[in-house]
């Protein structure tokens, strides 16, 4: 159970419509490594919260366990819209992503065969086939996701749709935009930044607070703690399996225990 | 130490680097860029990952365009790539030996300098590498790359995906490793002003060309916007 200092986080209670995730008894091991151990967590009470942690504090496996990419040994993770809560930990991952919880990858995934614009239109397709010529049949998506697809493809300057992404930081927006185009409720961000220059980073922010305006909730994984400080609303800090501390950005920054595990004193 | 003279390279028919001519001697040199630049593509063709369309490198006097990998690499040039780049089923000790392979010095010696390092591996020693954190992996690449007995090594953005206490870290062992050991390295790095501090020369990429090569206290905000193109 973590410690926390009560602001904005009281109770995990979802704002009015929000859909929050609810964490209960989840375990994972490696071998003999417990990598995750959380007993009671509520994630997307507010609208962006930061997760935090040193290298090895289980952020990602946490956030694999909620997709279920990787099998839990042990509890639960449930989606709760106020209306009904539906045990995430019991289906499939497109069928989680199909409930409006989407997560982009920390190691960048890539479709080699496929053009830009085409890697795009396969998040939207209906048969989830990366085959060039399977994608090509459902030219029709084109006319209903086409001026959304452009609009992204415009804020990244992305000059060549009909080429191939080659950079590691164009194939992270690439994942970053085929999340968004599943709409998702919960978008779950594994390092979107890592390796993107601080403009890029700027224009990927300034989007998903546009997003977050509408209506989505974040829950993010990042080192880049400008963008932490900055953009959560609560940060959950996370230490070797377990989140131990949670609060709003200046109170986990100022906490000795995330100075002496995380930030260094080169960050106080 | 380290030249290139005319280089071009990328993917199928399309050159992502477009003659490139630099050479870096016993120093720290910086590439930066934005995404797309060709910062990785150049890398991976120096390491003898990717073919030359046109152009010659050469690394201790000998020329190494055209050799492939492991007879680069057994000629002491190291490569940290910028994702994965371990094994992942060996342990994280087992990943470091296999980087020690040609290393002169005792590998023992070696391994406790990379955990001294990295205190976050010690732990972790028998562990699969497969099973690492993000984090944690780049820091097994690194170290690995750091067991061989390199002269000149090649770090690909490594840190991202570190922690704020790591960062500040790692930059500092760089500098020291450089000192020394006396290694050329050759690092990509987003973080531009971290990645100046401990760079003695710095290379400015645009679309697969040198738009600067300079001293890294003398580059310029302009010169940097320059080649982001911002």
């Amino acid at each position: 159970m973590s410690e926390g200092n009560g602001q904005g986080t009281e109770g995990g209670a979802a704002a009015p419509g929000r859909a929050v995730i609810r964490i209960r008894g989840l375990t994972k091991s490696f071998g003999d490594q417990t990598v995750v151990h959380v007993d009671d967590l509520v994630l997307g009470a507010q609208p962006v919260e930061g997760l935090i942690g040193p290298n090895g504090a289980g952020k990602t496996t946490l956030m694999r366990l909620i997709m279920r990419s990787t099998r839990a040994d042990t509890g639960s993770v449930t989606l709760d819209d106020g209306a009904s809560e539906v045990a995430l930990s019991k289906l499939a991952p497109h069928r989680i992503a199909s409930l409006g919880v989407v997560k982009t990858n920390q190691v960048t995934q890539d479709f080699a065969g496929l053009t830009i614009w085409d890697s795009l239109l396969l998040a939207v397709a209906q048969r989830r086939d990366e085959r060039p010529h399977r994608i090509y049949r459902e030219r029709h998506l084109v006319e209903r996701y086409g001026e959304e697809i452009q609009s992204y493809l415009d804020v990244f300057e992305f000059s060549e749709p009909g080429g191939f992404a080659h950079s590691t930081g164009e194939k992270k927006l690439l994942d970053l935009i085929r999340c968004l185009l599943l709409n998702p409720k919960i978008l779950l961000l594994d390092e979107p930044t890592a390796g993107l220059p601080e403009d890029v980073t700027a224009q990927v922010i300034e989007l998903l607070r546009a997003k977050v305006a509408a209506g989505m909730s974040v829950i993010i994984v990042e080192h880049d703690l400008d963008v932490i400080w900055g953009f959560s609303d609560v940060v959950h800090f996370m230490a070797e399996g377990d989140v131990i501390l949670e609060g709003d950005p200046d109170y986990i920054r100022a906490h000795s225990t995330v100075v002496e595990k995380y930030l260094g004193s080169g960050h106080v | 130490m380290f030249e290139a003279s005319g280089v071009r390279c990328g993917y199928e028919d399309i050159d992502v680097i477009k003659g490139l001519d630099f050479s870096v001697g016993e120093e720290v040199f910086a590439i930066l860029g934005a995404n797309g630049a060709g910062k990785t593509t150049l890398l991976s063709a120096i390491a003898g990952l990717l073919p030359l369309s046109a152009g010659r490198i050469r690394f201790g006097g000998e020329t190494i365009s055209g050799l492939p990998p492991w007879r680069i690499a057994a000629m002491g040039l190291g490569f940290v790539p910028q994702e994965r780049g371990v094994f992942g089923d060996l342990t994280v000790l087992d990943n470091l030996r296999v980087g020690g392979l040609v290393a002169r010095q005792a590998r023992g010696d070696r391994i406790d300098e990379i955990m001294e390092l990295f205190p976050a591996l010690a732990g972790l020693r028998n562990q699969r590498a497969g099973t690492l954190s993000g984090g944690e992996t780049k820091m097994v690449a690194a170290g690995r790359a750091l067991m061989q007995d390199a002269k000149l090594l090649l770090m690909d953005e490594p840190t991202a995906g570190l922690s704020p206490l790591y960062v500040e870290n790692f930059f500092d062992r760089i500098r020291q490793i450089h000192e020394t050991k006396q290694v050329a390295i050759i690092i990509t790095e987003q973080n531009a002003t971290k990645a100046l501090e401990v760079a003695d020369r710095a290379m400015v990429l645009s679309l697969g060309e040198a738009t600067t090569i300079t001293d890294a206290k003398n580059l310029t905000t302009d010169q940097l916007r320059k080649g982001y193109q911002i």
